[in-house]
């Protein structure tokens, strides 16, 4: 069934000459110079070069890349910003990358219908920079916004602080064209009311780009909220922090964003560019935020005043102004970029659990630490249960990897031994693939496989990515063994593309 | 081009198999004396049986494939004029006795309902904590939750909040095969594998028979007013609308009622209020400053521009106006054979417009209507009382097809809800064309690859 055992090694030059004549040179990548910034994204345990890349403009370009790749049997994967967490855009079986960054387009703003239509390597940010004159936005603000494309958040259902509001990437998509490996174009979804039939948008959404690729996203825009009211609450104890969290989502309020930030990472922060001015001997901080109408809105702060009143905290501070909330956040966003001050290397983790279950987890995953001798941070959604254990290390010491490694696998554990999921926004990709056994039963994999069959049958669209590499024999074994063969031929002839 | 191993395999294996039993024994079986109540759109089952648990779903579904049985999924009944009559009807597998509420987690706003729970108790339940699902579909009492994710259900609430596949987490599902699985879980955000709850929301029963949900949850608003304004024009209508929905006000539901529906509502709920041309029903829920700012704001941002408006604030009174918006009978008060609902999918601007375009061809027919619309979201309904003595329902389907092919540019469409048999022979309920049905029927084929699983119902 897969082409590219049938045919082995195309020659590369072959190749490279059909994708010139698709694109002209400039828009093919293909030394390994040229590669080498492609080998790895934002999850840097891995790495593996593409044999090219290309740069196409247009969704008729996107096809007939795609068409190609398959009529060859090489494997392929779209780009953006290159800021996937779970290693979404390695191109694990080498192949042709597209960098969709010159696709970057707002087509179409139709602020009475309520939405966008923009191509996939618009930024996330410049999104809601088109339309904010007007007091609208795009409502999921992944950490990486001012990175990170739209086409990225859909294939990764990206999340973000102010998720637990409004939702994540899937409540705001509302129509896509996409390229499947069937070498067609289609439209998926509608902005006109529901959609009739199988909910193929959101089946879409999140597939990590192993259907196919969206070349045109239809996005809903929101109205921004009139009054927002920002806080930051320091305490001394995780757990008092943890209880407030619970606290403010008893009384019926749900805040636009809960966020927790915890001691390792407040001192990365008061280390770096971002200081504000957070005691560096806190426990935890939470980041508070609500919004909606200036009526109303003080009423949601006192009750969130009140319960964090019934807790221990030491100090509560309420951003006056636009500046100081912008300031609160700016501490909050580049939390991740603040671990290199106080680690050579870390590595951001992924978890959800429920709410509840935060005061019992977090203590876990402290004492999992210390087992492996590692130092932890954590700065995470505490209001969607939604964690970010971060892992500082030291590359450059004995067994590093393999510690991170297993003690990843033991937070991941714990994650599921209370009923939550291996992640809540940064995708699996090949980060955590082997642990879908953990969360999937095999009936469950193969339900999906089957789904997945439909739209990339040759498993050309981003090999590698979800799914565990098949043990003992069973029907679906051969993808992963032919993908082995593919890359041990390579090694031996570099003359031959490696897939 | 897409692996035909499934298929190719599945039939094989039936071709090796013991000729079918004529009446396998099932386990969970009902009597046959109460059949009847299992007919769906005129077609009765041969058989109906009502399973306690996946595993007994399971039995179900592997005697199904084995007999080639065709299954359709029977929760309250209150949906199954959706859609196309079933090609074939084998068995009724009735989700009645799966009627648990197995977990619920109010500090953590999650329930856990078996398929076959009805939404009412779940909210009487849920209601006590001050905690709701914010879905408001017609039914509401009786409707099953498998029967609302099945059709992926929604009412007047889901402008501010809404359908359901946006609160289902994690879902169980048997197999056509008879295998059991379970897809998401019951933490608020995962993007562990393929959002596979986001495919069975709306998948109609054709693609597994769901045992349970996680569902998210709201917190009830502390404070709901309505405002119910009354128009002359639909110049008015449009005027009002654009100003309501390009302020910054969050209402949670924008009701269109035409003269027609208006009247009616005004009769059965004995307000004997202003009888205007159209009217507009708005709901505002939120802390009671927020609420009562956006009375004021909404009554002036109107002002001249309705034929008056009337503020609907008592509890009471308020929940009988939203009860009648939420449920169709008062629109379908004609007998279900001269009966037609529509759903026209558009995009939200273009509603006035299209109340215009549908009302004007309507009155050509001579056919007495009805006109609602969930405004801002898009979604408008068409209630007609069809006389089956006259070639009426023939010049609805031609009708239909019209407006079909005019929401072709925008991905929309016109589903038939409910019609009677002489119009459903004409046209499809869904008339589905769009060149995506390809990849839908691959779906179904992957998945259901027998098509056991509400045959001919859907749009595969």
């Amino acid at each position: 069934m897969t082409v590219a055992t049938s045919q082995p090694g195309v020659p590369r030059t072959e190749i490279r000459k059909e994708l010139v004549a698709l694109l002209d040179s400039e828009r093919v990548l293909h030394t390994p110079e040229e590669l080498l910034v492609y080998e790895c994204d934002g999850l840097t345990l891995h790495s593996r070069m593409p044999d090219f890349v290309v740069f196409p403009d247009t969704t008729e370009e996107v096809l007939q890349i795609v068409r190609l790749a398959c009529r060859h049997g090489i494997p392929f994967l779209a780009r953006g910003a290159g800021t996937s967490l779970s290693g979404g855009t390695i191109a694990a079986e080498g192949g042709i990358v597209l960098e969709l960054s010159r696709m970057n387009r707002i087509l179409e703003i139709d602020l009475e219908n309520r939405m966008a239509r923009v191509q996939p390597g618009v930024v996330n940010q410049h999104v809601t920079r088109a339309v904010e004159a007007d007091e609208f936005y795009y409502a999921p603000d992944p950490s990486s916004q001012v990175a990170s494309t739209i086409g990225g958040n859909v294939a990764e259902n990206a999340g973000g602080p102010h998720t637990l509001k409004y939702g994540v990437t899937t409540n705001h998509v509302l129509e896509l064209q996409a390229v499947f490996p069937d070498g067609e174009v289609y439209r998926l979804g509608t902005a006109a009311g529901d959609p009739v039939g199988f909910d193929l948008v959101g089946t879409f959404v999140g597939s990590e780009g192993t259907l196919g690729i969206a070349t045109e996203v239809t996005v809903r825009l929101l109205h921004s909220a009139p009054a927002v009211k920002t806080l930051l609450a320091v305490y001394d104890s995780v757990s008092e922090a943890t209880q407030t969290v619970s606290g403010i989502i008893a009384r019926g309020i749900v805040p636009a964003a809960l966020e927790m930030i915890d001691k390792n990472t407040i001192q990365a922060i008061e280390a770096g560019v971002y200081a504000s001015g957070i005691p560096q001997d806190a426990a935890a901080v939470l980041l508070i935020e609500v919004d909606g109408l200036e009526a109303g809105i003080d009423r949601q702060l006192e009750e969130i005043l009140e319960v964090i009143g019934s807790r221990q905290a030491r100090e509560v501070r309420v951003a006056g102004s636009a500046a100081e909330r912008k300031k609160l956040w700016a501490a909050r966003k580049n939390a991740f970029g603040a671990y290199g001050r106080i680690s050579p290397n870390y590595y951001t983790m992924d978890g959800v659990i429920p709410r509840s279950k935060l005061p019992e987890v977090l203590d876990r995953i402290e004492s999992l630490g210390r087992e492996y001798g590692l130092r932890m941070a954590n700065v995470f959604h505490a209001g969607d249960g939604n964690l970010h254990p971060i892992i500082l290390y030291d590359i450059a010491q004995d067994d590093a990897r393999e510690k991170v490694m297993a003690l990843a696998g033991a937070i991941l554990r714990c994650c599921m031994d209370v009923g939550g999921t291996l992640s809540g926004e940064h995708g699996i990709g090949l980060e955590k693939r082997e642990f879908m056994r953990l969360f999937f039963s095999e009936a469950d994999l193969q339900v999906m496989e089957r789904l997945k069959r439909v739209f990339n049958p040759d498993n050309l669209a981003n090999p590698q990515k979800i799914f565990p590499m098949r043990r003992g024999c069973g029907e679906m074994s051969s993808l992963s063994e032919d993908s082995r063969d593919r890359l041990s031929r390579s090694e031996e002839d570099p003359e031959f593309v490696r897939f | 081009m897409v692996g035909p191993s499934t298929g190719s395999q599945d039939r094989a294996v039936t071709k090796h198999q013991e000729p079918a039993a004529v009446n396998p024994k099932i386990s969970c079986a009902l009597p046959a004396s109460g059949l009847e109540s299992f007919a769906v759109q005129g077609k009765h089952p041969g058989r109906a049986a009502a399973p306690r648990t996946p595993g007994e779903i399971s039995d179900l579904l592997r005697t199904a494939q084995h007999q080639q049985w065709a299954v359709v999924p029977f929760g309250s009944g209150s949906r199954q004029d959706l859609g196309n009559p079933p090609k074939r009807f084998d068995l009724a597998l009735a989700t009645t006795r799966l009627n648990r509420i197995p977990e619920y987690e109010p500090q953590d706003l999650v329930v856990r309902v078996e398929s076959g729970c009805r939404l009412g108790r779940l909210q009487e339940m849920l209601a006590a904590d001050r905690l709701c699902l914010p879905i408001d579909p017609p039914g509401y009492g009786q409707t099953t939750l498998g029967g609302m994710v099945a059709t992926n259900a929604s009412g007047p609430g889901r402008l501010g909040h809404g359908t359901l596949r946006d609160y289902l987490l994690g879902i169980g599902v048997v197999q056509a095969d008879g295998s059991q699985t379970r897809f998401g879980s019951r933490v608020v955000k995962n993007v562990t594998g393929y959002d596979m709850c986001k495919l069975y929301a709306g998948s109609f029963g054709t693609l597994g028979i769901f045992s349970d949900f996680y569902f998210k949850l709201k917190p009830l608003p502390p404070m709901e007013k309505t405002v119910v304004g009354l128009f002359k024009s639909l110049p008015q209508v449009q005027g009002a609308l654009s100003r309501l929905l390009q302020s910054p006000l969050i209402p949670t539901a924008v009701e269109f009622l035409n003269g027609g529906a208006w009247r009616q509502l005004d009769r059965e709920l004995d307000w004997n209020g202003k009888i205007g041309g159209y009217a507009l029903a708005v709901k505002f829920g939120d802390l009671e400053a927020a609420v009562n700012w956006q009375v004021e704001e909404l009554r002036s941002i109107w002002g001249m521009h309705t034929d008056g408006d009337m503020l609907v604030s008592d509890s009471r009174e308020q929940t009988e106006l939203w009860d009648f918006l939420r449920e169709d009978h008062f629109c379908l008060a004609a007998p279900p054979q001269e009966s037609l609902k529509l759903k026209v999918n558009i995009l939200p601007n273009q509603l006035v417009r299209w109340i215009g375009e549908v009302e004007g061809q309507l009155s050509e027919t001579e056919v007495p209507f009805f006109l609602r619309a969930h405004a801002g979201s898009g979604v408008m309904r068409v209630f007609c009382h069809l006389d089956p003595s006259t070639p009426q329902a023939g010049r609805l389907a031609t009708l239909i097809e019209r407006w079909r092919s005019l929401l072709n540019a925008v991905r929309g469409s016109v589903v038939i809800e409910k019609g009677p048999a002489n119009l459903k022979n004409q046209v499809d309920a869904w008339g589905y064309r769009y060149k995506d049905l390809k990849l839908m029927k691959q779906v179904k084929k992957q998945l259901d690859p027998q098509e056991i699983l509400n045959p001919g119902r859907f749009v595969v």
